[in-house]
């Protein structure tokens, strides 16, 4: 028979470490099935492990689009929706629930961690600046390369930051006028003003395109 | 609801373009699966006392990088089957599937890359059990928990110690299997603890050190300034 070397000792510290913590976070996965971001991230900021799982796989795909949306590079993408979650779950502790809706708390991190990055890799750079020098030419290698998006893509960069943002926060993030407001510490209508300056204005730019092609 | 669609315009262009772009941007499976496990894991170790400040800033490193691109061409070699055979476990029609892309992924890559993919497929194997015992499908469960030790066989004949960020994942493999041996019918406790074992594997061996830390600037208390 095989040895086991240290499974019946970790497994006793790891029983007693159970007896110790709080019954809480033991009660919570029953209801997780049906659980919604909000109630998930009550559960998992109450110790569950299931729920922190559970709301990873609620944000993930959101987070990295609206980070590479942002960034525009693979890595860069891949480097901050890491940063953005191990920060999501050391801070789930200091989320005050009812104050403000889960998904709007995450997204002024993953905002937060976007504007942080820019900074330190283009120190001597504005975020304007660093559009107009085209940043994210990588963006391509992670959409599919359609002339169409293409010029979607060159478009975006001549709106403004703001239009940017709200651009992003809404078609990437997936999240609603509300939602972006306060993420962007806005009111919903000037985000819902700011969307569709951007969209009348990328709509024009690519008609100019077309024009231009014929 | 679609949360890809937050501004109906559906005659609009630049609309369904935005929604399109969007769309077609997700995370490499691999990258979204590590990423998960690494956050569970950080998660049980912050519950436990184990680890109380935030971890500094750590940009994935070259050999990281190198194992997500080259199973990143694997998985593209086979499209939407093989994306759907990440998520297979012993007994679904597309398991074989996934061992095959995952020896694939073996030959192809360079000997430094191997001992990392070896102590993947260890992980996915404790992943398989365990998913399977939390649906009380006992039997597959200990088939699985065999695949398992057959997995820690081949990275312990590999001769090298697993990573820091590897030995983690088993301390996490280890919390979740123990869980489940308590709550395990006295028939299923046989193959919960042959896994047990084999997720033993990072902590028995000992960690090799990290040395990929750099700075953090985190805004921890920037986040939420209500």
């Amino acid at each position: 028979m095989r040895e086991r070397p240290m499974s019946a000792f970790v497994a006793e510290a790891l029983r007693e470490a159970d007896l110790r913590r709080p019954a809480a976070p033991e009660m919570v996965p029953s209801t997780l099935p049906e659980a919604g971001v909000d109630e998930l991230a009550r559960a998992a900021a109450a110790g569950s492990t299931e729920a922190v799982a559970r709301l990873y796989d609620a944000l993930v795909d959101r987070i990295y689009r609206y980070t590479a949306m942002r960034l525009r590079r693979r890595e860069d993408a891949e480097d901050i929706t890491q940063l953005v979650f191990e920060r999501i779950v050391t801070n789930l502790p200091r989320y005050r629930h009812g104050s403000r809706p889960f998904e709007a708390w995450a997204f002024r991190i993953a905002r937060n961690a976007v504007i942080d990055h820019v900074r330190r890799h283009r120190s001597h750079e504005s975020l304007d600046v660093a559009r107009e020098h085209g940043v994210g030419d990588g963006l391509d290698a992670i959409t599919l390369h359609g002339e169409a998006i293409r010029e979607l893509r060159s478009a975006i960069t001549t709106l403004t930051p703001d239009q940017q943002e709200a651009i992003a926060l809404r078609y990437a993030a997936g999240l609603s006028a509300e939602e972006a407001a306060q993420v962007m510490g806005r009111r919903a209508g000037t985000i819902r003003g700011l969307t569709f300056r951007a969209v009348a204005s990328l709509r024009r730019r690519l008609a100019d395109g077309d024009r231009g092609a014929s | 609801m679609n949360r890809l669609a937050p501004v109906k315009q559906p005659d609009d262009r630049v609309a369904r373009l935005l929604e399109r772009a969007a769309a077609e941007v997700r995370p490499d499976p691999l990258y979204r699966r590590r990423l998960r496990a690494d956050l569970v894991n950080r998660h049980v170790a912050l519950r436990e006392g184990l680890i109380t400040e935030p971890r500094p800033q750590r940009e994935m490193g070259r050999l990281g990088r190198a194992v997500l691109y080259a199973s990143l061409a694997t998985a593209l070699s086979v499209s939407a089957v093989g994306a759907a055979a990440q998520d297979a476990v012993p007994g679904d029609l597309l398991y074989s599937m996934k061992l095959q892309l995952e020896d694939i992924r073996l030959r192809i890559a360079s000997p430094a890359l191997r001992h990392d993919l070896l102590a993947q497929a260890l992980d996915e194997r404790l992943e398989e059990v365990e998913q399977l015992a939390r649906r009380g499908e006992w039997q597959r469960a200990a088939g699985a928990a065999i695949a398992a030790e057959a997995a820690e066989d081949r990275l312990s004949t590999d001769g090298m110690a697993i990573g820091r960020q590897d030995a983690d994942e088993m301390q996490r493999h280890v919390v979740v299997l123990t869980d489940l041996l308590a709550d395990a019918p006295p028939s299923a406790r046989n193959g919960l603890e042959r896994a047990l074992d084999a997720a033993t594997f990072g902590p028995a061996r000992g960690a090799s050190q990290d040395p990929g830390s750099t700075s953090n600037g985190s805004h921890a208390d920037d986040e939420d300034p209500q």
